[in-house]
């Protein structure tokens, strides 16, 4: 018969514990009214999506980059950085008159935007 | 990837539900002609990745497809289930490519402002197609 000897280190594990963050979400968005009409289109005008391709484009890697990552407190870091390539991709996508919908495409925690 | 159009188009035209409650085959792909009346069903491709995970060639498409409807937000509700009820979890016939898996993936919900008081109802959804080398 053979033993084995676990002894928990709760102060390390509380440590770990803290640096977990309760949830990692970021939101991407635009920062105009008419950013709608554009992504999903209207009566008068096609749809030129630019926030479905982006999700799209960094759907896998995401999820091929959970699978890799080490350390759960690097979650936020992960999760904000994909956000980011999203970002990219939609601002690269997106129709440009003046600019404004383009520089107005970011990346928000949710309580910066009051959710 | 024409013939996702195609096969969306034909698989909206087959519901007899839908084709009544719109009074004919009012639907379009990508933008519906000047004047069309309302309601209509308008669909465009919202994206397209290739999963490039194995050699058969396997596509993922993103497809929004919804109901417009004037000043009517209970019809364009109402045309919105049966777009639903023929596309979700539902199996395309897409020429030249095997479909293996179709679904609803998020709802679309707005109200357009137009000229002179009127609104424009658009209500639909996202729907993930998924294609595989036939």
């Amino acid at each position: 018969m053979s033993e084995v000897s676990v002894t928990i280190n709760m102060a390390r594990l509380e440590q770990l514990m803290r640096k977990i963050p309760d949830k990692a979400v970021r939101i991407l968005h635009d920062g105009t009214d008419y950013g709608k009409y554009q992504e999903l289109g209207t009566t008068k005008m096609a749809a030129h999506p630019f926030m479905t391709p982006a999700a799209e484009a960094v759907r896998q890697p995401f999820l091929d980059g959970l699978k890799v990552l080490h350390n759960i407190e690097d979650i936020d870091t992960f999760v904000d950085k994909v956000a980011h390539d999203a970002e990219a991709i939609a601002k690269s996508t997106v129709r440009v008159d003046t600019g404004r919908l383009k520089n107005s495409i970011t990346v928000s925690k949710p309580e910066a935007l009051g959710l | 990837m024409n013939a996702v159009g195609s096969a969306l188009f034909s698989t909206l035209c087959a519901g007899t539900a839908l084709i009544a409650k719109l009074g004919g085959t009012a639907i379009y792909n990508t933008v519906a002609y000047q004047g069309a009346a309302f309601p209509y069903v308008l669909f465009f491709k919202a994206a397209g990745v290739e999963a490039n995970t194995s050699p058969r060639r396997v596509r993922k498409l993103v497809y929004a497809v919804k109901a417009v409807a004037q000043d009517d937000l209970q019809e364009a509700g109402e045309i919105d289930d049966l777009i639903d009820s023929l596309l979700h979890e539902q199996t395309l016939t897409v020429a030249s490519w095997g479909t293996y898996w179709s679904a609803r993936d998020g709802d679309i919900s707005y109200a357009e402002p137009g000229e002179g008081g009127v609104t424009y109802f658009h209500r639909g959804g996202m729907y993930r197609v998924w294609l595989a080398g036939a």
